[in-house]
């Protein structure tokens, strides 16, 4: 009678659990998936009636679309989190060289230990490899969108469009020097315009003789210390926006003190035996540029420990030293590829001053998706229990509902027994 | 031949005939389809084997010929069943008299024939090349579209006579290199016939559709001539006597004859007057190789003193054409030797110059040196250092005699003892410090920069080698004065290449050295009229790069059009190849590679991207700098 | 310090008389300097074309009477100068289109840098300081007979790029500039100045 008893307020209360975790408001689902099977969970736990808590384990990055599922989600009331034991990290971005070739240059980061490869849309362009934490890669072209793939994650960058330049303007005196900046620069594609001073009254020129302006010229070269101080106003043209480089004896020329951080050093002519092609001297002499106290010079090149090519801004300008006078000779002797070289060397002086146009902003320059990932989703979150959810919400009542039909039975059972109806 | 041994030869060479009957039908299937064809075949050869097993068992044979040749009347059955019977001979007779021949030739040619009809059906269904042999061009002509696969069209080319080449076909060609000259035939679809030009073009084919086809000219190569004999150029004591002449010849093809050619020069100062003439001319008679020899008596040549003969071998190929350069070998000179020139001339009888001596120091002690090297096992430590001391000391000597010579070329007088006395050698180097000396003692103070200057001709001739062969040895006396001749040896040939260099460089000046003359620049300075200076504008200069970006867009526009139409987007690349044949070989090689992919119908992606690189060139990489553009 | 800019070198090679006009680079620095302020090296250079030395002088003047005939490594040398952006003046010294000096340089110009083409009256190489309307000035032994008894109407020049790389002069510019400096003061018309359009338009264009 006492079991029976027992068994009676078993089932009472399982009865009353029952009852109660039916009137309990809907508990949420625990929900775990693999980034492999991301697409198809995301459109389950879309359709599903319940608000789950989601958490993706990730081996790679989920795609841009993926993401925003999911932050779609969490916005819609779903508690999302992730985690990773191994990923890529990856992060690309992607513009156009600011010479009139136009080439891409791409800065890329990338801890992985595979090797991660760049292509664009016709295909692969190269594998970076022994990738580290940067790279910057100059592509000679590229078609459509630049991808970054590392284990099967891609990063995206847009390539922008070419930068468009004014002209340039070089002024010397006549010699080696000038031709072949000259000419280094017209093989890059640069319009460059001249001034060489043949005799006190005479100048060999080509294009405008009017004073320094940025309407018309992105940049002007100085090319020795006679050209700055016939040349007025590369103050202001530089204050204006535009780019001065000032090589040579042109350095250390007074009337463009203000454009100096650097102080000019004694030249120095490369030891007997010295090889034309050695770039530690570019052309057989140089002369180092101590960087002075003002903010913002940057030392670009240096040789021995010591500067030779220093670029600084000035207002909206941009100013470039250069601590060489002969760099004829390293493209004349300087071996078989000197003449790419030197041409290449001088234009990326160049454009590293000239004025840019501001009409080509880069909506898109590149994208890191880990970045992406922990904008979107947070930082990563341990996976949570999964019993307890499950338990609360599907296996109780069938626990409950078994204990009921349980003690029922056995006490109708045990009072069979004894007789009792 | 017994009967069993009859009955043997027939049933192996019917089961023979099985087997290649069964065997032929699996390859007409097989070549029909990679992979359903190989099953179908094998079903089908097995099949037939089934059906034909008869022919392995001898018992049906036997039967199968006593239904054939009733004239047998079983006598095979019977000598099979009972070979030993007593009518043995008889039989034996019945059966030799019958001729199976007939019979077994029909059986063979039925099991073999169907299934050969049916294989060589197959290969022409499959295999365009055996079609082109079996049908006419115009059979096959319509309805494929370019660049497919099949498409019977074929170049022959056949090249110049006198290249020896034999014709050769080329299977559906994008382009056509060969010869200049050769004859080109198009045959199949498309059909033209035209001479290989000199310059790359695009043949334009009409036929079902427009077709393409890249020329590309191979120009024939001069034939590549040495002259052995004499060897060198040489002054010569008197225009008389003689002189053995030998050179080689090589061509490509062959050589059709092959001479020595002289250019007798007479005359001094502004008067000059020259000769030509030939010598010695050989046929090749085609050969790839000629060898050319002759003897020159010079009294043939009337040379007085003073006259040089200009002397080369000269070879030319069978190539017809009006323009095609012979090859010729380099130029030896002989001088004859003038009165009054001995100062002057490198005669062989006089004595070497000062460099030319201490050329052959230098050489003695670097065999000194190496025999010391390879003794320093066996010498004592004691003895070793004593070696390298005294070779030290010959070093040093040799190096003050060479500094000797470039201090008196450089301020033209001799070297006092003070003027080198002062010589800063512990702070530069050697070179540098009797640099310093030498323009101390002349008041020039750009002496020690004259290698960078480039200012004196013959400073840069002579000096800078003689200068380097200076340190040279200075560093090999330091380094035997620490006893180390095996560091010493590389900087002692080093000081030898370098005095050889200096004397070639002064071998050359014949005729003496110009009137030294120097131009009294802040006299003269702008003392010229300049009224009439009127300089004209600087013309810009073309860039390389544009022709890049041009063709980069034609490639990316013949992609395009490649994906709306492949016929014309092949065609498109076709002209942009022969337009970049001689401006960017190697990128009209790639290009031509995916093209050759591209109409075999094959994925082109791979090739494609391979032609991109060789147009823009390979990535580079640099690393991040603060300032952007100077990555 | 800085190095002088131009200095005028004559191309000394193995087959010939290279040196048969000695004193024109003097003669036409000296005129260099006496019109313009460009920097000049006051001493005129020989560097020998098989020598890797060329490549430090960008301007060279080859001139003779006997044949020229490079050697492999004046070939290879001045093959590379030439792509490098040196400018090769030759003048041949016997104002002969059928002597030995014509035949044989241009043939080798044409093999080691390309064709030789007539250079129009109107190109630049004859305004770059003073103007020359009707192209190459005469010289006095053209004018004489002398050598091929012709008054070449062109020079002849390998152009590349635009450039002028390879100037060729039948004219004999050899004899008619090969003179001290100082007897320029008995011309009423300086007769280098051409000579001083070359340089200038090798040194600026």
């Amino acid at each position: 009678m006492r079991i029976e008893r027992i068994l009676r307020a078993i089932a009472a209360l399982a009865l009353t659990g029952w009852v109660l975790n039916a009137l309990r408001p809907a508990p949420s689902r625990v929900a775990i998936t693999d980034g492999a099977q991301l697409a198809g969970a995301l459109e389950r736990w879309t359709r599903a009636d319940i608000t789950p808590t989601l958490h993706v384990r990730l081996d790679t990055i989920p795609d841009a679309a993926h993401l925003a599922w999911l932050a779609a989600l969490r916005d819609a009331g779903a508690s999302v989190s992730w985690s990773a034991s191994r990923i890529p990290v990856t992060a690309v971005a992607a513009y156009r060289s600011p010479e009139p070739s136009g080439d891409v240059i791409v800065l890329s980061t990338v801890l992985d230990d595979g090797a991660p490869v760049l292509s664009d849309d016709l295909g692969p362009i190269d594998t970076l490899t022994g990738a580290g934490l940067t790279n910057a890669s100059h592509i000679p072209d590229a078609e459509g969108d630049l991808v970054l793939t590392a284990r099967g994650q891609a990063a995206r960058a847009r390539v922008g469009a070419a930068t468009q330049h004014r002209r340039v303007l070089v002024i010397a005196s006549p010699g080696w020097e000038s031709k072949f900046v000259i000419a280094a620069l017209e093989e890059r594609g640069w319009l460059v315009d001249s001034r060489l001073q043949i005799s006190p009254e005479h100048v060999v020129a080509r294009g405008s003789r009017a004073p320094l302006d940025t309407s018309r010229w992105s940049a002007v070269v100085l090319l020795d210390s006679a050209a700055a101080e016939t040349t007025p106003g590369a103050e202001r043209f530089a204050r204006e926006g535009g780019g001065v480089v000032l090589a040579g004896d042109a350095s250390r020329a007074r009337s463009v003190n203000a454009l100096r951080s650097w102080r000019a050093a004694e030249r120095a002519v490369a030891p007997l035996g010295t090889a034309a092609g050695d770039t530690t001297w570019r052309g057989m002499s140089r002369f180092p540029l101590e960087l002075r106290a003002t903010p913002g010079a940057i030392a670009i090149e240096t040789r021995a420990g010591r500067a030779t090519v220093v670029v600084r801004r000035h207002y909206g300008g941009r100013v470039a030293g250069v601590g060489y006078d002969q760099t004829w000779r390293w493209r004349m002797a300087g071996g078989e590829n000197s003449v790419a070289e030197h041409s290449a060397w001088w234009s990326r002086i160049v454009a590293s001053v000239a004025m840019r146009s501001a009409t080509v902003p880069n909506a898109n320059p590149g994208s890191a998706p880990l970045a992406s990932l922990y904008d979107k989703l947070g930082a990563p979150a341990p996976v949570p229990s999964a019993f307890a959810g499950v338990a609360a919400s599907r296996v109780l009542p069938h626990i409950l509902g078994a204990f009921l039909l349980g003690a029922l039975l056995a006490e109708w059972i045990m009072r069979r027994r004894r007789g009792a109806p | 031949m017994t009967t069993t041994q009859r009955v043997t030869g027939i049933r192996l060479a019917l089961s023979a005939a099985a087997v290649i009957g069964a065997a032929a039908v699996f390859f007409a299937l097989a070549t029909l389809h990679a992979r359903y064809g190989v099953v179908a075949g094998s079903v089908a050869a097995l099949a037939l084997l089934w059906h034909w097993r008869g022919v392995f068992s001898r018992r049906r044979v036997i039967l199968w010929m006593e239904e054939r040749l009733p004239e047998l009347r079983y006598a095979l059955v019977a000598l099979s069943e009972q070979p030993e019977t007593r009518f043995r001979d008889i039989l034996e007779a019945r059966v030799r008299a019958a001729s199976a021949r007939r019979a077994v030739t029909v059986a063979l040619v039925r099991l073999v024939a169907v299934p050969i009809a049916l294989l060589i059906v197959a290969q022409i269904i499959t295999r365009p090349l055996l079609a082109r042999t079996l049908l006419s061009p115009r059979a096959n002509a319509g309805g494929a579209s370019p660049g497919a696969p099949s498409q019977a069209f074929m170049a022959i080319v056949t090249p110049p006579n006198y290249s020896r080449i034999a014709a050769d076909t080329i299977d559906n060609p994008t382009s056509v290199s060969a010869l200049v000259g050769s004859d080109l035939r198009f045959v199949g679809a498309w059909s033209a016939q035209v001479t290989m030009p000199r310059r790359p073009i695009a043949l334009r084919l009409s036929g079902p559709t427009e077709r393409l086809v890249a020329l590309e000219p191979r120009a024939d190569s001069a034939p590549n001539v040495v002259i052995e004999l004499p060897a060198r150029d040489t002054v010569l004591p008197s225009g008389t006597g003689s002189l053995t002449l030998a050179a080689s010849a090589r061509d490509d093809f062959g050589i059709a004859t092959g001479w020595f050619e002289m250019i007798v020069s007479s005359g001094d100062g502004e008067r000059f007057t020259a000769r030509s003439t030939a010598i010695g001319r050989t046929s090749g008679g085609g050969a790839q190789h000629l060898r050319l020899a002759v003897t020159l008596r010079l009294d043939t040549l009337g040379l007085k003193p003073g006259d040089v003969v200009h002397l080369r071998a000269v070879a030319r190929d069978a190539n017809p054409a009006r323009d095609a350069e012979p090859g010729s070998s380099e130029t030896r000179t002989l001088r004859v030797f003038r009165r009054g020139e001995g100062d002057s001339l490198a005669v062989e009888a006089a004595p070497p110059p000062d460099v030319g001596r201490s050329e052959l120091s230098q050489r003695m002690l670097i065999n000194m040196t190496e025999k010391l090297v390879s003794d320093m096992r066996r010498l004592s430590r004691s003895d070793a250092s004593r070696e390298a001391s005294n070779i030290a000391r010959e070093q040093a000597r040799l190096r003050r005699r060479v500094g000797a010579i470039i201090f008196t070329r450089l301020t033209g007088d001799e070297p006092e003892p003070d003027d080198t006395a002062g010589m800063d050698v512990d702070t530069l180097p050697p070179g540098e410090a009797l640099l310093r000396a030498a323009s101390a003692a002349t008041n020039q103070p750009d002496l020690q920069h004259s290698e960078e200057a480039g200012g004196d001709g013959t400073v840069i001739g002579i000096n800078a080698p003689l200068l380097e062969a200076f340190n040279a040895m200075w560093e090999a006396e330091r380094r035997l004065g620490v006893v180390e001749p095996r560091q010493a040896l590389p900087h002692m040939r080093a000081a030898l290449a370098a005095i050889q260099r200096a004397r070639a460089a002064e071998r050359l000046y014949l005729r003496g050295r110009p009137p030294k003359i120097v131009i009294d620049l802040a006299r003269i300075r702008l003392s010229g009229k300049r009224d009439a200076i009127d300089p004209g504008e600087r013309s810009p200069r073309a860039s390389a790069i544009a022709a890049i970006r041009e063709r980069r867009t034609r490639f990316y526009a013949a992609l395009d059009r490649l994906l709306a139409e492949p016929g014309a987007g092949i065609d498109s690349l076709t002209l942009l190849r022969v337009d970049a044949l001689t401006s960017a070989p190697t990128f009209a090689a790639s290009l031509g590679v995916a093209i050759d992919v591209l109409r075999s119908g094959r994925d082109a992606t791979a090739a494609l991207l391979a032609a991109r690189r060789a147009l823009s060139g390979a990535p580079t990489s640099g690393s991040y700098t603060r300032w952007s553009g100077f990555e | 310090m800085t190095a002088p800019e131009f200095v005028w070198a004559t191309a000394q090679y193995e087959s010939g008389d290279w040196d048969s006009a000695s004193l024109v680079g003097l003669n036409i620095t000296d005129s260099v300097a006496r019109y313009t302020s460009i920097k000049v090296s006051p001493t005129p250079a020989i560097v020998s074309l098989s020598s890797p030395d060329v490549l430090r002088f960008p301007f060279l003047y080859l001139t003779g009477h006997l044949p020229v005939r490079f050697t492999e490594s004046e070939r290879r040398n001045v093959g590379d100068f030439v792509e490098r952006g040196g400018f090769l003046f030759v003048d041949d010294h016997n104002h002969d289109i059928d002597g030995v000096f014509h035949k044989t340089a241009t043939e080798e110009l044409r093999r080691t840098c390309g064709v030789l083409a007539d250079l129009p009256n109107e190109h630049e190489l004859y305004s770059t300081v003073f103007r020359f309307a009707d192209g190459p000035p005469t010289t006095s032994h053209e004018l004489n007979g002398w050598g091929d008894n012709l008054v070449h109407k062109h020079l002849q020049a390998v152009v590349v790029n635009g450039r002028i790389s390879v100037l060729y002069s039948s004219k004999d510019y050899s004899s008619e500039w090969n003179y001290h400096p100082e007897s320029k003061r008995f011309f009423s018309i300086d007769n280098t100045r051409f000579g001083v359009n070359v340089v200038v338009y090798a040194l600026t264009r």
